[in-house]
Order: structure tokens, then sequence, then C-alpha cells
């Protein structure tokens, strides 16, 4: 591939540019200038500019060349390819691209790829990092084109490029990606079993050890297997104790079946004797049945009975004498009492109460006597503190006390008829005083109603007049006549009028002149009686001794208030004279009913000893007559008592024949009452017997159907068994065997515990056997897959290396040769290289044996080095274009460190020795350098050399 | 003339773990083995037999767990259940410490064998009369140990214990052995016989177990040999318990006519399985993906009548295009038979080797595929054969596909 033209609006850079492509290009110009801008140029339009972040944080190459003006940021490169010319143009500010071939035809489309437009790579098969290594060539930049670190190298794709080169043929895989696509196969292992993705190494070492884990539970599996022995030996032991215990049991149940059937046995003889007892008793209570019907109190009846007979008897006898002997005594006593109140012998039961009566009124009269006497003091006190003197009171009492009633009723109303009369007299004034406003108002009206009917009448007897006047002044009627006409009906009117006013409300003026002549008659009656009552006061005055009825009625006013506060006191001595008086009427009243006691003055004590001894007196004469008349009842109570003692005879009679037995009067009634005690007894023997003992016996009776069970089963169990009698008891023997059952249930439940352990063990190796088995199939497969794998791989891979050997030494050989021949035209004192597997190579220099690179460059000189480091990089070139499009070569200024001998012979060799397989761009600041090597060598720079100032675009001179 | 009539039914591997089955499978299939013991009895009343021949390997293990042990014992407890002769193989064999078989230890478990069940306990040959069959008697021997036996129950020595023909009745043997040149790959010899043995011994026939198979030594009516027609019989695993064991599982008829004449044995298979493995290969050359090597296996599962009750083995072959993969089926392809397994083992991918061997080595793809090629025409070794041929695909797809998996590496069904 050759360059004809640049044009580039690119960061410092604006201008077109025409190369040579038959010549060395030889680009000069200042530093600052844009030289390096200019290949970078070129690059961009073969490969686009990286406007990526993510790639350059600080600034990206699409940023760093955008032109500072702001203007067309774009490139145009014209080149010829082998069999093809096109223009290239990159818009960088409108990110389009355009690729024209020779006949102008547009063939961007297919250069497109995966997003890009990658022609460098189209056209050199070369990608962008690939071209900046191979083809652009800058001073000290071998360690980006063959890293000394090793890893590095092997992820430098370079080597694969050269691999590839290396082939005649370019494949889609080379050797060293097949080995990396087979070690990553083997870093990257998925075995599944595992879900593991790792190192196959990895995966086998855990493969095993999962196996091993497997294979050990399987073990422990089997281990548990083969130790199920012993819980099976204990099993059977268990099971024959089981069977030793359950025949032990069974030998207790035959022992408790024999003490059953003895307990059966007794239990039937039991109620055998039960029967025999019952039959016993029915045969007693039949014998007892004739005192069945005997009333259960029969002999507490009949002794009762008897008791109270002889009580009656003895009583009979004793009571008649008794009453004769008190009746006596009493009778004696009475009339010794009557002979000490001779006295009072002639006294009446009434005279005896009249005297309790009298004493009782004389006490009370006595108590309300001096009560009285109290209060008059009282009230006599309060009068005093009142103001009232005794002489005050009396005076007025004299005055006024022999007033007349009538008189005293005057006094005594004078104030309400003065007051009635001021108010009649008010009343009777406010009325006449209305009557006569309700007159002048009628009158007024009257007058205002008569003043149209006037002027009516007034007009009607003008125009009437003026009517008569023209009549009978000109004799003309027909004014003559309206006049008198209408004169005529106007004073008709007014008259009427007149008279309708005259005649108005007359009922109502009638009214109002009636009460107000009556409210004029009232009151002068009024005042007429008003100066009759002056007169009589002023006589009533005169005869008090006072000076006018003002005087009169002062003192009466006095007198009336005294009264009103004194009349406590005047009633209180009022009832004390009653009193007395009362008191004085009894006395005389007593007189004779003290006639007993001559000495004694009437009291109250006295009257009331006259009345008891009275009424004692009285008593005492009626006791005697009781006493007369007792005497006669005794002989009745005689009579009563023996009619009792018959009753009773006969009640006792009627008790034995109920109970059977017949009285016999030979013998004593007690002798009855022990014969009917004995016929008790038989009752109480039947009743015991019948309501007890039978009952009794009954149920201790064992039920037939139950009877006849227990024969059955008693001969079940004595069938085809000797008659056993246990010897043991029931309990004996359920102690046994509740012992024996509880170690059967324990036995029992430790083997069904073992057996289900034992059952379980097998159960769970059935169970997870099966599992175990199966997970160790997996993993032996899965291991024999990875070692297969692992084995596949190795033995691929191994082949692999050795046939990629021969492709190495292709390219290594290459390189070799190459490299020790452009260093022999670069005049180096490095003899030569050797190129390793891996890219890396050491170095040889005059005379000394070969050194690693590293041990090399420090030994070197800086221009030594960077000659070094051209010839390897221009030989790797050459390599990979071989049978390919040729690189164009974009040198910086790679010969500065250059002496000028070093500098002449590697122009030399650029020109000679690559300008005709390579186009060659150089770039450099060192004009004079070049200037001198020109006139040092004219024909080869005139020939060979094609200059390119950059300050004089499209310029140029050869 | 008399009939005796027997059913013979071995190796149910009664509690056989099924771990190559998925888990979820497992427990259907030990339900099938104890449905095809029930099976065993109701086809034994319903067919009117005398007697029940179980010739080894009732169990799979002397460990069954306690419910298919409880089974089996409730299966023979079964009302009707004609008399059962059973001698242990050498998966059960007898001990006196067996929980299988041991009276003492199954009654410390709460078991015990129906008293119709006779066990023959002894490894020499002793024998039971069959009830309602006079003069006729059921030889047996049992396996005492589980490891393989090189006693040979047929020899003659061992025969002289078998005395006192009844001249009204006959012989049968029930044993635990292998037919010599007749043991199955997959299988071990142990007590092994020979046909001339077979056909020298006293007895009229040879019930036989541990072949999971179904065989039969018939003889022709000869003079000296005790009977004609089925001289022994295999009745072969009552279920297929793998997936090599195609065919038809169950248990055999004996019917057995006797009396004035030599004696003539005839079997009738009976299908206790109803489950059937079948194999199927499918080609999945140029299949484009995965997907559609899952619809072509699914169509040849399809046409060679394969149902959802059936176990698969699908045997992928062909050459697949470079980059595609596949490595399981798809769950709708799992659904057409009881258990499906793929072989891929054979699965290639379809690079063109002749085009390698042919071509002039340019590149270093082409000498990688040459050298290993090369490698592979002067190995004779298989193993190694194997390898540089994995080895060899492996490189090709780092080559060509820029990706390696184990897909060529997988273990053969």
């Amino acid at each position: 591939m050759k360059l004809l033209r640049v044009k580039a609006a690119f960061g410092t850079l604006q201008g077109e540019w025409h190369f040579d492509p038959r010549k060395t290009n030889l680009v000069v110009d200042d530093n600052e200038r844009g030289k390096s801008t200019l290949l970078a140029a070129i690059m961009a339009g073969l490969y686009g500019l990286d406007g990526d972040r993510r790639t350059h944080r600080v600034v990206t190459p699409l940023e760093r060349f955008r032109p500072w003006s702001g203007e067309a940021f774009e490139v145009t490169i014209e080149l010829q390819t082998s069999d093809q010319r096109y223009i290239i143009h990159r818009d960088f500010a409108r990110e389009s691209v355009t690729v024209m071939d020779r006949g102008g035809n547009d063939v961007t489309a297919t250069f497109f790829e995966d997003r890009e437009y990658p022609i460098g790579r189209r056209l050199l098969g070369l990608d962008s990092s690939e071209f900046d290594k191979c083809a652009f060539l800058r001073l000290g930049d071998l360690e980006g084109v063959v890293p000394t670190d090793e890893k590095a190298r092997r992820a430098s794709t370079l080597r694969a490029r050269l691999e590839n080169a290396a082939d005649t043929h370019i494949g889609d895989t080379n050797a060293s990606e097949a080995l990396r696509v087979l070690d990553d196969s083997l870093r990257r292992y998925t075995a599944p079993e595992l879900e593991f993705t790792g190192t196959l190494d990895n995966a086998l070492e855990r493969l095993e050890a999962k196996r091993e884990l497997v294979l050990s539970e399987r073990r422990t599996m089997e281990h548990d297997l083969s130790q199920s022995d012993g819980p099976l030996q204990r099993l059977i032991e268990f099971s024959e104790e089981e069977n030793a215990l359950k025949d032990s049991l069974r030998a207790l149940e035959a022992e408790r079946h024999a003490g059953l059937a003895a307990e059966l046995r007794r239990q039937i003889e039991e109620d055998d004797r039960s029967r025999e007892e019952l039959e016993r008793l029915q045969d007693e209570a039949a014998q007892l049945e004739s005192v069945a019907g005997l009333p259960a109190n029969a002999e507490a009846e009949l002794r009762e009975t008897i008791t109270r007979l002889e009580e009656t008897k003895r009583n009979l006898e004793t009571q008649d004498q008794r009453h004769r002997e008190r009746v006596e005594r009493e009778r004696a006593q009475v009339t010794s009492d009557l002979e000490s109140l001779t006295a009072y012998a002639d006294y009446t039961d009434e005279e005896a109460a009249r005297a309790s009566v009298l004493a009782a009124e004389m006490r009370r009269a006595a108590l309300d006597d001096s009560r009285l006497q109290h209060e008059v003091f009282v009230q006599r006190d309060q009068l005093a503190a009142l103001g009232y003197e005794p002489e005050r009171i009396h005076y007025l009492t004299q005055r006024f006390g022999p007033l007349s009633e009538r008189q005293q009723r005057v006094l005594r109303h004078q104030s309400e008829r003065h007051l009635a009369f001021q108010t009649e007299v008010a009343g009777l004034e406010q009325e006449r005083t209305q009557a006569s406003e309700a007159l002048r108002e009628m009158d007024a009206a009257r007058s205002a109603r008569r003043v149209p009917g006037w002027f009516a009448l007034a007009l009607g007897l003008g125009g009437a007049l003026a009517g008569a006047l023209v009549l009978g002044l000109n004799g003309q009627s027909p004014l003559a006549v309206p006049l008198l006409a209408g004169g005529g009906i106007v004073a008709a009117i007014g008259a009427g009028l007149l008279v309708f006013a005259a005649g108005g409300r007359s009922t109502d003026r009638e009214a109002a002149l009636e009460r107000l002549a009556d409210a004029q008659r009232q009151l002068n009656a009024l005042r007429t009686q008003r100066a009759e009552n002056e007169v009589a006061l002023t006589e009533m005055a005169r005869a008090t001794g006072q000076r006018d009825s003002v005087e009169l009625l002062r003192l009466w006013s006095e007198y009336a208030r005294m009264l009103d506060d004194s009349s406590g006191f005047m009633r209180a001595q009022e009832q004390l004279s009653t009193t007395e008086t009362r008191r004085r009427e009894l006395s005389l009243e007593a007189a004779p009913l003290l006639r007993a006691l001559p000495q004694s003055t009437p009291s109250p004590e006295s009257l009331e000893t006259v009345a008891q001894q009275a009424r004692a007196a009285t008593a005492k004469r009626q006791r005697l007559v009781e006493l007369h008349e007792h005497a006669g009842l005794a002989e009745e109570e005689k009579k009563v008592l023996e009619a009792m003692v018959k009753g009773f005879e006969e009640k006792a009679l009627r008790i034995l024949h109920a109970a059977g037995l017949t009285f016999d009067p030979a013998r004593e009634w007690s002798a009855h009452a022990a014969e009917l005690n004995g016929r008790m007894k038989d009752q109480y023997r039947r009743a015991t017997v019948v309501d007890e003992l039978l009952p009794a016996a009954r149920r201790r009776l064992m039920p037939d159907a139950e009877r006849e069970h227990r024969l059955q089963h008693l001969a079940q169990l004595e069938q085809g068994r000797e008659h056993v009698t246990s010897a043991r008891t029931a309990a004996e023997i359920d102690v046994e065997a509740r012992g024996a059952r509880q170690r059967l249930e324990e036995v029992q439940r430790f083997r069904t515990d073992l057996r289900i352990e034992f059952e379980e063990v097998g159960r769970r190796a059935a169970q997870r056997m099966p599992e175990t088995e199966a997970e160790l199939l997996r993993l032996d497969r899965a291991q024999s897959r990875a070692r297969r794998f692992k084995a596949s791989i190795e033995l691929a891979r191994d082949t692999i290396q050795k046939v990629a050997t021969d492709t190495h030494r292709r390219w290594a050989d290459f390189l070799n040769e190459r490299v020790s021949e452009l260093l022999q035209q670069l005049g180096s004192s490095v003899r030569g290289v050797r190129f390793g597997e891996d890219l890396d190579f050491s170095v040889q220099t005059d005379g000394a044996e070969l050194l690693p690179r590293g041990r090399a460059s420090m030994q070197l000189s800086t221009g030594a080095r960077d000659q070094l480091h051209i010839a390897v990089r221009l030989a790797i070139s050459e390599f990979l274009t071989r049978g390919g499009e040729s690189v164009p070569l974009l040198i910086d200024d790679a010969f500065a460190t250059s002496d000028d001998q070093r500098l002449a012979a590697g122009m030399r060799m650029l020109i000679e020795g690559l300008g005709g397989t390579h186009q060659v761009i150089l770039v450099t600041c060192h004009r004079g350098r070049h200037q001198d090597l020109q006139r040092l060598d004219p024909m080869l720079y005139n020939e060979r050399v094609h200059w390119v100032d950059l300050r004089a675009p499209v310029n140029t001179r050869t | 003339m008399a009939f005796a009539r027997f059913l013979q039914v071995s190796d149910l591997h009664l509690g056989r773990p099924f771990a190559w089955l998925p888990a979820d499978r497992r427990d259907d299939r030990r339900r099938d083995q104890q449905r095809a013991l029930e099976q065993t009895v109701h086809q034994a009343m319903e067919r009117n037999v005398h007697a029940i021949l179980i010739p080894g390997d009732l169990f799979d293990a002397l460990a069954v767990d306690a419910a298919t042990l409880t089974h089996a014992i409730k299966t023979f407890e079964g009302a009707g259940c004609p008399p059962v002769f059973i001698s242990p193989g050498n998966h059960d064999p007898y001990s006196a410490t067996s929980a299988l078989w041991s009276p003492r230890l199954l009654a410390a478990r709460g078991l015990a064998w129906p008293s119709h069940v006779h066990l023959f306990d002894s490894p020499t040959w002793s024998s039971r009369l069959v009830p309602k069959l006079p003069g006729v008697r059921v030889w047996g021997r049992a396996f005492v140990s589980g490891a393989e036996s090189l006693d040979r129950p047929l020899a003659a020595e061992l025969l002289r214990e078998v005395t006192g023909t009844d001249p009204m009745g006959f012989e049968v043997a029930l044993f635990h052995g292998s037919r010599e040149g007749q043991c199955p790959p997959s299988q071990k010899m142990t007590a092994p016989f020979s046909d001339a043995e077979v056909q020298a011994s006293p007895f009229v026939y040879h019930a036989v177990g541990h072949y999971h198979s179904v065989a039969r030594l018939e003889q022709p009516p000869i003079e000296g040999v005790r009977s004609n027609g089925a001289r022994l019989a295999y009745a072969g695993s009552a279920v297929s318990l793998d997936l090599t064991e195609a065919g038809v599982h169950g248990a055999l008829e004996i019917r057995i006519e006797y009396g004035h004449q030599q004696p003539h044995v005839e079997v009738e298979p009976i299908e206790l399985d109803r489950r059937r493995v079948g194999e199927v290969e499918v080609d999945a050359t140029g299949a484009a993906s995965a997907d559609q090597i899952d619809r072509r296996i699914a169509k040849a599962l399809d046409f060679s009548g394969v149902s959802e009750y059936d176990f698969v083995l699908v045997r992928l072959l062909g050459r697949l295009p470079s980059g595609v993969r596949w490595s399981q089926p798809g769950p709708d392809l799992r659904a057409h038979a009881f258990y499906l397994r793929i072989d891929a083992t054979n699965l290639r991918p379809d690079h063109d080797f002749g085009a390698y061997r042919g071509r002039e080595a340019r590149t270093t793809e082409d000498r990688f595929a040459q050298q290993l090629l090369a490698d592979l025409d002067t190995e004779s070794d298989p193993a190694r054969r194997e390898l540089i041929e994995r080895a060899l695909l492996h490189g090709l797809d780092a080559f060509k596909l820029r990706e390696v998996s184990p897909m060529w590496d997988e273990v053969g069904a």
C-alpha cells in the first residue's frame, strides 16, 4: 500500500501533502510544526480515532486532535494498493467515512465491519494496535512491540500474526490460539456433578474427595449393617424372654382360673346358704302373720290408758276432801275481814265510785289552781314590761268597761268608717268629674255638627231671598224660580242638618247627666252620715269625761291596745277564779261521802280511802256468797272423775280386743299389758323379718341367670382339669402376673425399639445405598471423563506444540536473519539476534556470547539500542507483509540519537533496503543533517528521496 | 399318565437398589419386582400348579429392608398359595445368621416364613416330597456363601446322595448355578455344570437360576436319560434388572408328563415384567442443532414402538457438523419412555480426515491433524487409539471452533 496524498484539518495541522509512492518521503520541519501529527493523521485516516472515555480517561485521541479553531476536523487520504486506488475521507466532526475507488464509486460499505470502518485492517490485515507496532516506528518504543514481560508477550496478538504469517495460508486459528483454547479448557473445566468450574486438576481432586466422601458414607452404612448382628442377637434374646414370660403368664392365668373356680364355687355355696336362710325367714314370717294387724302403738296406748285410769281413780278419792277444807278456811278469813270494815258496810258501789271520782277531780282542781296562779304572775310581769301600769289599766278599764256593746262597736269601727268615707268620697268625686267631662265633649260635638247646617240654612235662605227679590223685582221666573227652589232646598237641608246635630248622642248625654246626679246624691248622703257619727262621738266623749271626740278616740285606741296585750293575763285570771269556784263545789259534794271518817276534811286522800274500804267490804261480802255456792260444785267434779274412769276402762278393753286379747277381770291391768307386750314383740319381729331380713336375704341371693352362668363357668373351668384348689390368692397371682406383664411389656417395648432401630438401619441402607451407588457411578463417570479429557487435551496440546515448532522456526529464522542484515546495514555493533518461541530475543554483540534482551539493553549504548529496535521492528514488518500488501513505514525521527555515520547508514538502509518494498515516510526536524547527507550523496537523494516541506503544503521538491 | 405342574421363577433380586435409575424411578422399579412376585403367586394359583420353584436370588442381598422381606413373606402367606420350594442363590445365601432365612432371627423381627414354604438350607442335595404328588420329590441345594463357588452341583460324587427314587414318581432339581459355555459377560460363573452332567443327572427336570435371560436345554428322547423335552431351564430374571437385560422377563410354567414311559417336560414362559428393555440407534449425521438431534431420537423411538413403560438405550451415531453440540436429551424426550439413556460415545464431529490426509500440510492445523492421524494408523492398542482420536477431535475443535468441551470423553453406556 502506498500513500499518495494526505489532506488534513487535524489538530494543529492544516493542509495537503503529496507523497511519492516510489521514493522515500522525507518530511522535514522544525519541532512543534506537526510532523508527528501528520503521521497520526495518516493512522487516523486508516483506522479512525477512538473517542471512548473508558480507555482514555484523561483525553481521548478524538479530543486530542480536534482543532482548537473549531473548524473542519477531517482527514482525506488517497492511497494505492496492489490492485486498487482509494480516496478515504473521514470527517471526525460529523463522524462520517467515505471511501471512493478509482472509478469514483462509493465502496464505503465494503469496509464496514463490527459497527466501524477499519479500513487499514481490511487493506493491510493489521488492526490498529498491530499497525502501530509494525508500521509506526518511534525511538525507544520496542517495549510496546515486544514486551519484556513474558506473559505480556504471550498475550500479544503480534506473535499470532507472525505465526499466521509463517503459514502460507492464514487459517482461522493458529497454534498459539489453539493451545490457548486447550489450556483454557483445562483451566475452565466444568464438572456438572460438582456444579464446579475451575481447573481440571481441581475438579479431579474434588471429584476424588467427593468420591471418598460417598465411599465413606457407604462404608458407614455397611458397617452399620454389619453391626446389626448385635441388635439382632439381642432381638432374639428379647424374643425368647418374651416367650418365657408369655408361658409364665399362661401358667399364672391357669392358676388364676383355678382360683376363679374356687371363688365361683364358694359363691355358689354361699348362695345356697342364702337361699336356705330365705326359706327359714319366710316360714317365720308366715308364723307371725297373726300379729300383722296389731296397731303399732297398741301397747303404749294401753299402758297410757291404764295409767290415766289409775290416776283418775286416785284423784276421785282425794279431790273432795281437799276442796271442803279450802273453802272453810277462806270463809273464816272473809268473815274476819268484814268485821274490820263495819264502818263501810252502808256504802254502795256508786258511792265508792263517786268518792274515787271526786278524789280525782279534787286532785286535778288543785293542780289547775296552782298552775293558773303561776300563769297570772307571769302575765302580770309581762304587762309591766310593756309599760302598762296597773293604775293606768285600772283607769282605762273604768272608763271604757261600762260602755255598751253598741258604743264599743262604734268606737271600734271608727277607723274603718273614716277610711270608707274617704274612699267612697274620692270615687264619687271621680265619677262626677267624668260625667261632667262627657257632657262637655258631647256639647262640643253638637256645636261642630251644627256649623254646616247653619251655613246651608243661611245659603238657602239667601238664595230663596235672592229668588224672591228677583221674582219680586224682574218677574223673570226662569231665574227666580230656580233661586227660590234651590234656596228652599238648601235651607231645608241646613235645617235638617241642624236637627240632626241637635239630636246626636242624646242617650249618652242623658246617661252622663244621670251619673252626675247619682254621684252628687251619694256624696251628700255620706256627708250626712259623717256628721251624725261626729255627733255621737261628741256625746260619748262627754259621757266618758273626755274633752272631745278626738281625745275619746285616742284613749279608746290605748284601751283597745291594752286589751289586746293583756288578753292572756285576763284569761288566766278568769280561769283562776273559775277553778276556785270548782274547788269549793267539790268540797261541798264530798262532805257526805266522808261519813265513815267524821274527823277528816274533804281531801283526795280521804275520799280515796273511803272508796277503797267501801269496795273491799263489798268484795268480801261477795266472796262469802261465792264460797257458799262452791260447796255445791265438788260433787259435780266427782261425777266427772267417775265418768273418766269408766271411759278409760272402756278404751283399755278396746285396745285389748284389737290386739286379740280377752280381758280377764281376775288379772291385773299390768298382766294384760305384759301380755300385749309379748304380742308387740312378735309384731316387731315380724316387721324385722318382712321389712329387713327377707329383703336382705333376697338381695344376697344370686340371680338365677347369674347363678346359672356361674355354674356353667365353673363347669367350664373344671372341665378337663383336676379339682385344684389354688394355694395362692387371686391377689397374689395378680401381683405376680402384673409383674410378669410389666416385664413382658418392657421386653416387648425393648424388642420393638430394637427392631425399629434394626429395621431403620436396613431401611436407611436400602434407601441410601442406591443413592450412594448412583453417586459413585456418576463420580466414576465424571472422573473417567475428566481424566480422559485431560489425557486427550494434553495429547492434543503436545502434538500442536510439536508441529508448531516448525512454524516458529520459520518466522524466528527469518527474523534472526533479517534483523542481522538490517543491523549490518545500519552499521551496528550488534551482530545478530536470536528470537525465541515467545517472540523474545537474545542479542549477540561483537565477540560476545548471546545475552538476554534485558541485559543487552543495559549494556548497549542508546544509539545501538535504537538501531537494534529499528531493525527488529522493520524485520517484523517485513515478515508480516510477506506475500501481502506492503505496509507503509511511518518513521518518526528514528535516527535522532544516531551519529552522522549511523544516520547515513540508516538512511541508506531505508532508501535502498526498504524503499523498494515499502513506502517509507520519515519525519525529522534535522533538516540540516539530511541536507548534508544529500550533498554527500546527491544522486541517491535526488533519485530516491521525495522531500516534503510541512510548511509548504502541496509544494514539494524532489 | 400323570401330570405335574410347577411354576419356576428366579432371580427376582427383591430389594435391588437400581442405582443406575434416577431416584424418582427406583421405587417404581422395586414395586415392579414386588408386583412380579405377586403375579407369580397369582399365576400359580390360576394355573393350579403343584408347587412354586425358586432356584435362587429371590433377594438381591442379605440386608434387604424390612418392607421388602415382609412383602415377600406376606405374599406367600396368601390363601391358596401352593407349596413353595426355595434354594438360596449367591445373592441371598443361606446361613444360620441370615436375616432372610433364619427362623430365630425372623421370629425376633416378628416374621416367619409360612409352613408351606420349604427352604433348602444345605449345600448338599436334600429332598422334600411335593404335596399332592405321590412319589415326586424336589431336590435342592443352597448357596451358603455369596462368594463364587467352584463346586459342581451335578457332579457324580455330589449326586450320590440323590437316592430312593420312587418308581411312581420322579425327581426335580432346584439349584443356582452356571451352565458352562452359556454365561453372559455381565454375570459371574458360579457353581458350574455342563450339559453332559445335566444329561447324566438322575433328575427329570432341572430348575436352575442365576442367568437373567430365559434359556433351556432341550433333550430328545434317548435311552438312559431320565426325561425328554426340557431337561433344564433358566427362567431368567423375573423383571429386567438393567439395560443389558432385553427381551421378555417372567416365569416358566413347567408341565411334566410322567407315568408309564419316559417323562416329558414342557416349558411355557409367563411374562411378568410389563416393561421392556429396548435399544435404538439414531444417526445424528448432519443434524444442525441439539434440538434436531432430539427430534431424530423421538422419531426413532416412535418408529421402534417404545412405550412410556419401557427402558430405552439410544445409541447416537454419525457425524455432527462442526460446532454442533449435544450433551443430554431435552425434557420432552424423556417423556417418551420410563427411562431413557443416551449413549453418545459413538457420535463424532464431521471432520474430513481424508482431506487432511491427502493434502500438503501448509498450516499448523494440517500438520497437527496429519500427525495424529498417522499416530492413529500405527497404533494398535484400542485404548490408545481412542485417546488419539479424542485428542484429534479436541485439537481440531480448538483450531476450528476455538472452544473445547469434554463432549467426546463420555464413557459409553
